[in-house]
C-alpha cells in the first residue's frame, strides 16, 4: 500500500462529501482497529433441521418427539447425551465410526468445555407456509413480515453504531456471489465469493500477469492504477482508492496463509470463504474489517434442486429425489464454524441457527419444510455455555405451530440484539434503528458481563 | 388505477425517477416539475411516456448534462458489448455456452445482478452508490475477461476488436496511436484525459514507437509469441487488453 496515497485518500474522502467515507484511514488508526470485537454472521440456506441437531432424549419430549417424527425418529441409542434430557446427533460429536461413547468432538466438545450455548424455540412469530426463498430475506433484511425493506439489518447496525475505527478497506466484507441482503443497502460494503477473485484477472494469459522471463513484460492490470491516478471526480477518487484496495488484496498471502489453532477448514467454497473470513480478522489491522456476513446458497429443501453450483458441497448430500429430512446425518459431516473457529478468541463472537427449521411430521418426505422454529447456537468470547435458553416450544400436538411445526418461542432478532448489545457496545436504546417492530428488548443473559 | 395515474403525487414520483436517470442524481426541481405537468397532462395519452421522455431531452438540463452519470455495472457492461459488435444469445441457464456462465458470474459480483433487489424499488441510481470500492474492481474485473469470452467452440472472440480495427483502420494505419484513438472515440466518444491516452498507447505499442504499424492478423485469434520484441508479442490479445483497460476508465463510467 502506498502510504502517501493512503493518506491523500483519507483526506480527500473527508473532504468530498460525495463518497462513501470508510474506506481507508491513516496509518495510525491501524492499532485501534485491532481491538474491537468481530461479529461473524453465517447464514446457511437449507440448514439443518434442528430437531435432528438437538434431540429430545429423555422425558414428555421425548415421547412426542417420537410420535410426532416416526421413523424419522433418531433411537436414543445413537444419540449423545447434553443432559437436561437433551442430545445431540451423533456426528455432531463425533465422526463417521465413532460410537456415540467416543470423545467428543466438535460441537459437543465445545458444550463441555462450556463454549457453546443452545437456544431453543428461536425464529420468526410471522410465518407463512412458503419456501425459504421467501423466509430469507426475512431474517436478513430484519423485517419478518416484509421482503420490501431496501436495506439488510447488517447495514443499519453499521449506519447507527458509534466510535468505529476508520478502516481501511472497509468496515463490513460479505463473503457471497452476490451482496448478502444482510447488507443491503451499503454502499461500502465489501463483498466477493472468495477474497482471492477481488483482483483484476481477466486478460489473455500473455499479457495478464507480468512475466519476469521476459524482460519489460507488464501485465495489463499494472495500467488501472495509472489510468485512475487523476483526481478531478468523486468517480476518479473512489477509482484511485479502489485500485489501491486492489493492490493490497493482491499483497494478502492466501495460498500461504497459516490458520491459527490449528485450524482445518474444509475443501469447499464455504471452507475457503470461512478460512477467508478468519485471514481477515487476522488482517484487521490493515483491513480495519468489523463485520463480516457470509451467505450461503445451499439446498432448497424438499425440491431436490440445487440452488447453484456454489452449493455443490450440500448438493453432494443432498440426492435429487430424496426427501427433505434424509441425508442430514451426513450434513452434520460438515460443522464448519465449529472446526475452523477459535471459540475462545477473544474478540469473537459466531452465531449459527439451523435455518431450515424443524417440521415435526413423520410423512412430510415430498413437502417443503418451513421455516419455523429451530435451535439457535452460540460459541465465541464471553458467551455462557453448556447452558440451554429460551424456553423450548413442545412437541405435543397442542404446542405446535398448525399441529406440525415447532413453534417459535423467541423471535431471532431478540439473540442478534443481544450480541450487538453485549459485545458490539451498542445501545439497546437504538435496536429498533435496526430491527424495527421487534418489540422490546429481552436479553436472555446469554454473555458474561 | 384511473385515481392513481392521474394523481399529481405519481406525475411528480415518476418524473422524479426519470429526471434522475437521464439527467442527474439530484435533478434540478424545474425540470421535474416540469416533467410532471406533461406526465399529468398527457396521462390518458396512448404516448405519454414518449411525450414525457421528449421533454426531458429537450431540456436543457438533459444537454448540459451529459457525462455527469455515473453507469451502472449494468449499463458498463452492455456499453461494452454494443460498441464491439459482440452478438450474444444468450442460452437457457449455463448449459451449452460455457462463457455464459462466467459472464453471468462476473456481473453477479458487481452487486447489479439481475433480479437480486429484493425490495420493488430498484436498484439505485446515484452515483455513490455505484462508485465504492467493492463496485468498482467488480466491474473492472468483469471488463478485463469480457474481450476473452469466446463463443463454445468458436476460435473467435464475442467482441469484434480485431476485425472492426482492421476494417476501419488501412494497414498503413494500424498503429498503436491510431489504435487507442480509434477505440476511444468508438468507446467513449470524446477524448479522455491525456495522460490515460498516453499510458494506453504506451501499453500498446511496447517497445515500438507509438506511430509504427502493428501486426494484428498474424496467429489470430491471439497473436505470436515473441518475447524478443514486445510489440509482436500477442498483439491482437494485447489489442484487446487495451479496449478493456479503455473500458476502465473514468470517461467510460460516465454516460
Amino acid at each position: 500500500m502506498k502510504r502517501r496515497h493512503f493518506l491523500k485518500g483519507c483526506c480527500l474522502a473527508a473532504g468530498a462529501g460525495a463518497l462513501p467515507a470508510t474506506f481507508f484511514v491513516t496509518p495510525r488508526a491501524f492499532g485501534q482497529t485491532a481491538s474491537h470485537d468481530v461479529l461473524v454472521y453465517l447464514f446457511l440456506r437449507g440448514g439443518i433441521d434442528g430437531l435432528h441437531l438437538v434431540v429430545p432424549y429423555s422425558g414428555p419430549e421425548r415421547v412426542a418427539y417420537e410420535n410426532a417424527r416416526g421413523n424419522m425418529r433418531i433411537p436414543v441409542e445413537r444419540l449423545r447425551p447434553i443432559g437436561g434430557g437433551w442430545a445431540l446427533h451423533p456426528r455432531a460429536g463425533g465422526g463417521p465410526g465413532d460410537a456415540v461413547d467416543s470423545d467428543p468432538k466438535w460441537l459437543q466438545r465445545l458444550w463441555l468445555q462450556e463454549k457453546l450455548a443452545i437456544v431453543q424455540g428461536v425464529g420468526m412469530r410471522r410465518r407463512c407456509r412458503a419456501a425459504i426463498s421467501m423466509h430469507r430475506p426475512w431474517m436478513d433484511l430484519g423485517t419478518p413480515g416484509t421482503k420490501a425493506t431496501s436495506d439488510g439489518w447488517l447495514k443499519r447496525y453499521l449506519e447507527q453504531a458509534t466510535g468505529l475505527p476508520a478502516p481501511l478497506l472497509s468496515h463490513v466484507m460479505g463473503f457471497s456471489s452476490t451482496q448478502p441482503m444482510s447488507l443491503l443497502g451499503s454502499d461500502d460494503a465489501f463483498t466477493v465469493s472468495r477474497a482471492e477473485e477481488f483482483r483484476v484477472d481477466g486478460f489473455h494469459w500473455s499479457w495478464n500477469q507480468s512475466n519476469p522471463d521476459i524482460a519489460g513484460h507488464q501485465g495489463a492490470r499494472h495500467l488501472i492504477s495509472p489510468l485512475w491516478q487523476s483526481v478531478r471526480t468523486p468517480l476518479e477518487e473512489a477509482g484511485g482508492l479502489t485500485a489501491e484496495a486492489l493492490e493490497l488484496m493482491r499483497e494478502m498471502d492466501f495460498a500461504g496463509y497459516q490458520p491459527e489453532g490449528g485450524a482445518q477448514y474444509p475443501d469447499s467454497n464455504l471452507g475457503g470463504q470461512m478460512r477467508n473470513l478468519a485471514q481477515t480478522d487476522q488482517e484487521r489491522p490493515r483491513t480495519g474489517c468489523r463485520d463480516a456476513g457470509l451467505r450461503r446458497l445451499g439446498h432448497s429443501p424438499g425440491t431436490g434442486v440445487a440452488q447453484s453450483r456454489q452449493c455443490r458441497p450440500l448438493r453432494l448430500l443432498w440426492k435429487p429425489g430424496t426427501g427433505p429430512f434424509r441425508g442430514h446425518r451426513r450434513l452434520l459431516y460438515r460443522p464448519v464454524p465449529v472446526r475452523c473457529r477459535k471459540p475462545d478468541e477473544p474478540g469473537s463472537v459466531s452465531w449459527y441457527s439451523a435455518s431450515s427449521g424443524a417440521t415435526c411430521r413423520a410423512t412430510s418426505h415430498s413437502e417443503p419444510t418451513t421455516v419455523t422454529a429451530t435451535s439457535c447456537w452460540l460459541w465465541g468470547g464471553r458467551v455462557i455455555g453448556r447452558q440451554f435458553y429460551g424456553e423450548f416450544p413442545g412437541l405435543d400436538s397442542n404446542s405446535l405451530f398448525e399441529g406440525q411445526d415447532l413453534d417459535t418461542s423467541t423471535d431471532f432478532r431478540q439473540v442478534l440484539a443481544e450480541a450487538l448489545v453485549r459485545r458490539m457496545g451498542f445501545s439497546a436504546g437504538q435496536l429498533d434503528t435496526v430491527f424495527p417492530a421487534m418489540g422490546s428488548y429481552q436479553p436472555l443473559g446469554l454473555f458474561e458481563s | 388505477m384511473d385515481l392513481a395515474c392521474r394523481h399529481q403525487h405519481t406525475a411528480r414520483h415518476l418524473a422524479f425517477k426519470l429526471c434522475r436517470r437521464f439527467v442527474d442524481d439530484e435533478p434540478p426541481v424545474s425540470l421535474v416539475e416540469s416533467t410532471a405537468a406533461v406526465w399529468h397532462e398527457h396521462w390518458q395519452a396512448d404516448d405519454q411516456i414518449a411525450r414525457v421522455l421528449r421533454h426531458i431531452f429537450h431540456s436543457e438540463e438533459f444537454c448540459s448534462g451529459t457525462g455527469e452519470k455515473v453507469r451502472r455495472p449494468f449499463e458498463v457492461l452492455t456499453a461494452a458489448l454494443r460498441k464491439t459488435d459482440a452478438e450474444i444469445s444468450p442460452r437457457d441457464h449455463f448449459s451449452g455456452w460455457q462463457p455464459w456462465g462466467e459472464l453471468l458470474t462476473r456481473f453477479q459480483q458487481t452487486g447489479h445482478g439481475s433480479f437480486r433487489w429484493p425490495a420493488p424499488d430498484g436498484y439505485p441510481d446515484t452515483a455513490e452508490r455505484w462508485s465504492s470500492v467493492f463496485v468498482l474492481g467488480q466491474v473492472w474485473r468483469l471488463l478485463s475477461r469480457l474481450p476473452e469470452l469466446r463463443e463454445s467452440g468458436s476460435s473467435g472472440p464475442l467482441m469484434q476488436i480485431q476485425s472492426l480495427s482492421v476494417n476501419n483502420l488501412p494497414s498503413g494505419q494500424r498503429t498503436a496511436r491510431r489504435l487507442v484513438d480509434f477505440w476511444i472515440e468508438r468507446l467513449i466518444g470524446r477524448p479522455i484525459a491525456e495522460e490515460r491516452r498516453a499510458e494506453l498507447i504506451d501499453f500498446l505499442r511496447q517497445n515500438a514507437a507509438a506511430d509504427d504499424v502493428l501486426d494484428l492478423e498474424s496467429g489470430l485469434p491471439d497473436g505470436l509469441w515473441a518475447a524478443g520484441n514486445l510489440s509482436a508479442h500477442y498483439t491482437p490479445a494485447r489489442l484487446r487488453a487495451t479496449v478493456a483497460l479503455i473500458c476502465t476508465c473514468p470517461e467510460f463510467h460516465h454516460r
